[in-house]
C-alpha cells in the first residue's frame, strides 16, 4: 500500500515508518504538519493517510475538514491519537475510517489498519482496534 | 427609592381631597335646603293656625302653645314684618288681618321657591360628582396598581421562571426608579452573577478537560516513542538480540505497557470524576456481552489454565453503555483469573435481585480477600497485600474506575468473600429486560 503519514513527532514517525515498511512492507511518504498533508493528500494518490490528531496549526480534524472541502477524492484517513477519536472519526466519515490509539504496538500497527480496512469494506464499522 | 409608594399616597391624597371638598360643598347645600324646606313648612302651618284663628276652630292646648312662642321670641319668624302680621292675626283673628297674612305668607312662599330649587339642584349636582369622583378614585388607584405594580412583577416573575429554565432574556438598560426597578436591578445583577459563575465553571471544565487531554497527549506520545523502540528491537527486524537483551527488552516492554496501563486508568477515572465520559446507553443482549468479554480476555487467560463460565443469560437484556460495562466486567474477570489457582473456573452469573435490579457476580475459588481489605480495595491505588504471582501486578486502579462506572450506570458494587474460600465480586444495574431477539445488538 502506499501510505502518506503525517506526524509531527520525528521520533514516533521514524517508528511507524519502519513498522509499515518492515513489517508491513508498505511503501511510505512522510510529512510533518498538517499543510503538506493537505498538499500532499490531494496532489497525489495515497491508498491511505495516517494521521496525528494533535499536532500545532493544523490539526487531524483539520486536515480531514480540509480534504472533504477540498472535494478531491482522497485515501481513506485514519488517525494516530493519544485520545479516544470515535466522535471525530464519526464527525469525518467517511474520509476518516477509524482510530489508532497511541502508544501503538509497531508489530501489530499493520494488522490494526488491516482490521479498520476490513471492517470499512464489510460493515462501515469505525472502531478502533 | 419609594417611587410608587409616595405616587400612590399623593393620588390618594388629591383624590381624597376632592371628595371631601366635594362632600362639604354638597353637604352645607343639603343643610341649606333643608332650612329652606322647614321655613316653607312653617310658613304653611302658620296660615292653617292663622285659618284656625280666624274661624274659632284652634285647639285651646295648640293656643297655648302659639301663644308662648310668639311671647318668648319675636326672632322665632323671619323677617319681622310676617311675625307682625302673625301677631296681628293672633291678637285679632279678623278677616282683614288674615288675608293680609295669607298675602305677605303667599310672597315670602314665591321668595323661598327658586332658593330652594336651587339648593336642590346644587345637592343633585354635588351628590352626583361626589359619585363620579369616588368611582374615578377607585379605578385610578385600580389601574396604578395594576400598570405600575401587577404588570411589572407579572413580567419579572415569567423572566425569573425562563431563566430557572436557563433562558435568560432579561436585560434593562435602565431599570425604573420605583420599587419594582429596584428589584429588576436586583434581580438582573443576580442573574448576572450567576451567569458569570456558570461562565467561569464552564471555563474550568474545559481547563479540566484540556488539561486532561493535554496530559494524555504529553503522556503518551514518549510512550509511543519507547513502546515502539522497544517492539520493534525486540522483534528482530533490526537485527538478531541475543538472548540476554531480548530478555531485558521484554522487561523494559512488560513495565512499558504497566506504564501505559497506569497513565490509561488514571486517566479515564479523571475523566468518570470529571464527568467527561458520558454514558452512550443501548440495550445490550447479556450473553453476547459476556462472551465478547470473554473473547476479549483469552489472550490474558492463556497459560493460566483458568476456564471462564457464564450461567445462561440467553433471556436477558441489559440497559448499559456495552464498551464501559465491559470494562467493569473484564476488569472483575481478570482479578478473578488472577487470583484462581490453576485448573479452576470463573464464574459469572447473573442474578435478578428482590428489589427489581440484576446483580452481576464474579465468583473465584481465590483465597479470598481478608474483612479489612474488602473495604479498600475499591479505593484509589489501595491493592490487598500481592501474593508472589507476577501476574497480579495491576495498577490499584482498576476497581476504583469499575465503581465509578458501576455508579454512574445507578447501580452499586462489592465483595462477598471469606479467606480461603475465594471471593464473590458483584454490581447491580438498574435496568434490564426480557430479551428481544429481534433489537439483539450485534458489534
Amino acid at each position: 500500500m502506499k501510505i502518506l503519514l503525517c506526524e509531527d513527532d520525528s521520533n514516533i514517525a521514524i517508528i511507524a515508518r519502519l513498522a509499515l515498511e518492515q513489517v508491513g512492507g508498505h511503501q511510505v511518504t512522510w510529512v510533518t504538519d498538517g499543510e503538506q498533508a493537505l498538499a500532499k493528500g490531494t496532489a497525489e494518490n495515497f491508498d491511505l493517510i495516517l494521521i496525528d490528531d494533535m499536532m500545532p496549526k493544523m490539526s487531524g480534524g483539520d486536515v480531514c475538514a480540509a480534504y472533504k472541502k477540498s472535494g478531491r477524492a482522497t485515501g481513506p484517513v485514519i488517525f494516530l491519537s493519544a485520545n479516544p477519536q470515535d466522535a471525530r472519526v464519526a464527525e469525518f466519515s467517511p474520509v476518516a475510517i477509524g482510530y489508532i490509539a497511541k502508544p501503538f504496538d509497531p508489530m501489530r500497527l499493520c494488522a490494526q489498519i488491516e482490521s479498520i480496512y476490513q471492517a470499512r469494506s464489510s460493515a462501515g464499522g469505525k472502531k478502533a482496534v | 427609592m419609594n417611587a410608587i409608594r409616595s405616587r400612590l399616597l399623593l393620588l390618594s391624597a388629591l383624590c381624597l381631597s376632592l371628595i371631601v371638598g366635594l362632600g362639604f360643598v354638597g353637604f352645607t347645600s343639603f343643610r341649606q335646603y333643608i332650612g329652606l324646606q322647614a321655613h316653607l313648612a312653617e310658613s304653611y302651618e302658620l296660615v292653617d293656625v292663622a285659618i284656625a284663628l280666624n274661624r274659632k276652630t284652634i285647639d285651646p292646648e295648640e293656643f297655648d302653645e302659639w301663644q308662648k312662642r310668639i311671647a318668648g321670641s319675636p326672632e322665632l319668624i323671619q323677617p319681622s314684618f310676617r311675625f307682625e302680621a302673625f301677631k296681628n292675626v293672633f291678637k285679632n283673628p279678623s278677616h282683614e288681618n288674615l288675608s293680609f297674612l295669607l298675602k305677605t305668607e303667599n310672597e315670602y312662599r314665591k321668595y323661598l321657591a327658586p332658593l330652594i330649587s336651587y339648593f336642590e339642584q346644587r345637592v343633585h349636582f354635588f351628590g352626583a360628582l361626589l359619585v363620579v369622583a369616588s368611582i374615578l378614585f377607585t379605578f385610578g388607584v385600580l389601574i396604578y396598581v395594576l400598570q405600575y405594580l401587577f404588570a411589572p412583577l407579572r413580567e419579572l416573575s415569567r423572566k425569573m421562571i425562563e431563566f430557572l429554565n436557563n433562558r435568560y432574556t432579561y436585560e434593562f438598560s435602565t431599570p425604573q426608579p420605583t420599587e419594582i426597578g429596584e428589584l429588576q436591578a436586583t434581580f438582573n445583577t443576580l442573574a448576572q452573577k450567576v451567569l458569570s459563575q456558570i461562565e467561569d465553571l464552564k471555563s474550568l471544565d474545559r481547563a479540566k478537560s484540556e488539561f486532561l487531554s493535554i496530559a494524555s497527549h504529553e503522556l503518551r506520545t514518549p510512550l509511543t516513542s519507547i513502546k515502539g523502540s522497544l517492539g520493534l528491537l525486540n522483534s528482530g527486524i533490526m537485527g538478531a538480540v541475543t538472548d540476554k537483551a531480548g530478555q531485558l527488552m521484554s522487561i523494559a516492554l512488560d513495565e512499558t505497557d504497566r506504564l501505559i496501563r497506569l497513565i490509561n486508568e488514571i486517566l479515564d477515572l479523571a475523566k468518570i470524576e470529571a464527568k467527561q465520559f458520558p454514558l452512550n446507553m443501548e440495550w445490550t443482549w447479556a450473553q453476547d456481552f459476556t462472551e465478547k468479554t470473554f473473547q476479549g480476555l483469552r489472550g490474558f487467560c492463556q497459560g493460566t489454565e483458568v476456564m471462564l463460565a457464564v450461567d445462561d443469560c440467553a433471556d436477558l437484556d441489559l440497559y448499559v453503555d456495552r464498551d464501559r460495562l465491559q470494562q467493569v466486567l473484564t476488569n472483575l474477570v481478570s482479578n478473578a483469573v488472577k487470583y484462581s489457582p490453576r485448573g479452576e473456573t470463573v464464574r459469572v452469573r447473573y442474578i435478578i435481585d428482590d428489589k427489581q435490579a440484576i446483580r452481576v457476580e464474579v465468583t473465584d475459588k481465590g483465597r479470598g480477600i481478608a474483612p479489612e481489605d474488602q473495604e479498600i480495595i475499591f479505593e484509589k491505588f489501595r491493592q490487598a497485600a500481592s501474593p508472589q504471582n507476577p501476574l497480579v501486578k495491576g495498577t490499584g486502579l482498576g476497581l476504583a474506575i469499575a465503581k465509578a462506572l458501576v455508579e454512574q450506570h445507578g447501580g452499586t458494587i462489592g465483595v462477598h468473600s471469606l479467606p480461603g474460600e475465594g471471593s464473590t465480586f458483584y454490581f447491580t444495574l438498574p435496568k434490564w429486560r426480557q430479551h428481544r431477539e429481534r433489537e439483539r445488538s450485534v458489534s
